[in-house]
């Protein structure tokens, strides 16, 4: 039988890798970024236009970060997705209603 | 022959009223049935009984906020998708029902029969109820609709103090930036303003639960909406026809004599 060559071996580690669940520390760290953007919108309408639009863009940078989250991590996905949409369509109305009252 | 054509034609004459009647005219709920949600995602299907769930019971020991922001329960029922997996992994009903702070959510097929299933797996059963009704809310101060529960009054005089924060769910926040209440005009003429008060709504539903899903716009007349669309279950109607009082307690918002 011939030896698979070096690049498919890699190719398939690779795949693997892939492939295997994300690991806990992993999602404690999309679950802590979570905390950090979301863990404003108490105060959101203090904030300037600039710091809720800094919050906004991690929403949307973390958005994909939870869609990567595989089936293993479901309920994660699920849970974490409906909040960030909530938390980040808050901020978006945060910020139009900031601009209304100081267009 | 003309006897039974005649009973036959009765009875089928009182059916179809008895049906028309069933047709035309909702009950409405007894105070303890007031805001009972039936969940049946998957229950059926794994061989339960569908979840009744009693929405007094909880808002008597959790903010509204608590469960539908940050577990992240959906404002309407079954839209959420609860599946026993979610509860095991200790998300949705799963976040309490723990074992550690209230009784476990019952998990899978096989699991041991505890009992504890059927106090939520209960619709079509017959189950004695953990927390009786009457007896949990006898010294609640009264209202006089829905539950028949005066749950504002209840929260400002301490008879019940809803928990707002849960330990490895919520997100630690600063205090609330407290929002100016406002009035409404009444778009019928003679019928006292509304007076809205953020305070009070945002004791139990914090910004995001409103904001922007159900008002779109904070300024004064963005929102355009009539009492008709409330009755169909939107705006106020979202929360103010199935869990909070219902819409025919009218003068618990329009209470400013009219100038």
């Amino acid at each position: 039988m011939p030896r698979p060559s070096a690049s498919f071996s890699t190719a398939l580690l690779l795949f693997c890798l892939l492939l295997r669940p994300l690991p806990l520390p992993a999602v404690e760290e999309l679950k802590a970024e979570f905390d950090a953007v979301c863990g404003k919108t108490h105060n959101a309408l203090n904030l300037s236009a600039a710091e809720i639009n800094e919050l906004i863009g991690r929403c949307d940078a973390l958005k994909p970060r939870l869609e990567k989250l595989g089936p293993e991590r479901g309920t994660e996905r699920k849970v974490f997705l409906q909040r960030l949409k909530m938390c980040r369509e808050f901020y978006a109305f945060a910020l139009s209603t900031k601009e209304e009252n100081c267009p | 022959m003309k006897k039974s054509l005649f009973f036959t034609l009765f009875l089928l004459l009182l059916t179809g009223l008895a049906l028309a009647q069933t047709g035309l005219k909702k009950r409405r709920p007894l105070p303890h049935e007031y805001g009972r949600v039936e969940l049946n995602n998957f229950s059926e299907k794994a061989g339960r009984a569908p979840v009744v769930f009693d929405h007094w019971l909880h808002r008597a020991k959790f903010t509204c906020r608590l469960c539908h922001v940050d577990i992240g329960f959906a404002m309407q029922a079954g839209s959420t998708g609860i599946a026993a997996a979610d509860n095991e992994r200790g998300y949705y009903c799963g976040a309490c029902h723990n074992g550690r702070t209230s009784f476990a959510a019952c998990s899978t097929k096989d699991q041991p029969a505890t009992g504890t299933c059927d106090r939520c797996h209960s619709a079509g059963k017959k189950v004695t109820r953990h927390y009786d009704f009457r007896a949990f809310t006898e010294k609640l101060p009264r209202g006089r609709f829905g539950n028949g529960i005066d749950w504002e009054q209840a929260e400002a005089e301490g008879s019940i103090t809803p928990v707002d924060f849960l330990a490895g769910v919520s997100i630690k926040r600063e205090a609330l930036t407290p929002q100016k209440d406002f009035d409404l005009t009444a778009k019928v003429a003679g019928m006292p303003e509304i007076i809205f008060s953020h305070q009070k709504h945002t004791v139990w539903n914090g910004c995001e639960l409103c904001h922007p899903e159900i008002f779109l716009g904070v300024k004064k007349g963005k929102t355009q909406y009539s009492m008709t669309e409330i009755y169909e279950g939107k705006y106020c109607g979202v929360c103010h026809s199935s869990v909070a009082f219902p819409l025919i307690d009218c003068q618990r918002c329009h209470i400013k004599p009219v100038r």
